[in-house]
């Protein structure tokens, strides 16, 4: 794994393990679209019809994700980490 | 001993069919055994799915066919709550399926594998819930299955699935490799991870401990 990768990973991480505000969203938004142009051959999803039924499919059983972590979501008040967690989600889910 | 009754079913396109979970109080495992226990197909089954292609019938259903023509054997409902398969079905066994039992590889058993080798797909549990039908490259998984059957795809050109131990549980993070070679019957090349990436963790959906995983219809 490049020094890039580890960096961009080691941002996201951080990031995620902030309280998520609109701003680290934002922020969040721009280290994906980093992520995909010096990493896409990680990613799992690499076309947009595949990373949004990714998204889909995540976030159908996202509440057993966080109940496996858990953590306690209301799924009908999602909130930034919510949005930031399925983005991320879709990278890797088959 | 739990005197219970027994029934028989059969359940069709599945090599091996799972359903329950802990809290429901029973579960059923159904698994097709006989001389081509674990899906390989036998020398003369072989034979019979390459003529059947010859005629042009689809690999896939090919095998099907062949495969439907065996007697299927289905196993019993589990013992109720009081044996769990969580609680009692992770010992080893070198068949990898037993009636009524799925037998999973324990801690114990990871912690004592080579770093890389092969390994029972039956004795591995899936991390996610759902997946989809097709590879990253477009390839599918039912057809990798059948593919691997009927000899047209060598096992060890495929990618070893990533093994990682999750709350006393062996989980892999490659599920449509895992679920192709579970339908194939075929021994898979693994590799352990002593740590899950962080990355990884959203894969970990499944709502039945591993034990089974739904492969998504394409809409």
């Amino acid at each position: 794994m490049s020094d890039s990768t580890n960096d961009i990973e080691e941002q996201i991480h951080g990031l995620r393990q902030r309280a998520i505000s609109k701003q680290d969203f934002l922020e969040l938004l721009s280290l994906l679209r980093e992520d995909f142009r010096v990493n896409s051959n990680q990613w799992e999803n690499t076309t947009l019809e595949s990373y949004l039924e990714a998204m889909e499919a995540w976030a159908a059983q996202m509440e057993q994700y966080y109940a496996s972590r858990g953590v306690s979501v209301d799924p009908d008040r999602p909130g930034w980490r919510v949005f930031v967690d399925i983005l991320l989600a879709a990278r890797v889910y088959e | 001993m739990v005197n219970q009754s027994v029934s028989n079913f059969h359940i069709a396109y599945h090599h091996t069919y799972f359903v329950g979970r802990d809290d429901w109080g029973f579960s059923a495992w159904a698994h097709n055994v006989g001389e081509g226990c674990g899906g390989r197909l036998s020398a003369a089954e072989k034979d019979h799915v390459r003529e059947l292609v010859g005629q042009g019938v689809p690999v896939r259903d090919a095998v099907q066919q062949v495969r439907s023509a065996r007697p299927a054997t289905p196993t019993t409902p589990t013992p109720p709550a009081d044996t769990p398969p969580s609680a009692t079905g992770d010992g080893s066994g070198a068949a990898g399926v037993v009636p009524g039992r799925r037998v999973f590889l324990t801690p114990e058993e990871f912690a004592n594998l080579p770093r890389t080798g092969t390994i029972d797909p039956m004795k591995i549990r899936f991390s996610q819930d759902s997946i989809k039908g097709s590879f990253k490259d477009g390839g599918n998984v039912h057809q990798l299955a059948a593919d691997l059957i009927a000899g047209k795809v060598d096992p060890n050109s495929i990618p070893p699935i990533r093994l990682v131990e999750r709350d006393g549980k062996i989980y892999t993070l490659d599920n449509r490799r895992l679920k192709a070679f579970q339908e194939a019957g075929i021994t898979i090349s693994y590799e352990k991870l002593d740590t899950i990436p962080t990355k990884e963790l959203y894969k970990f959906t499944t709502i039945n401990e591993g034990v089974d995983i739904v492969v998504r219809a394409p809409r």
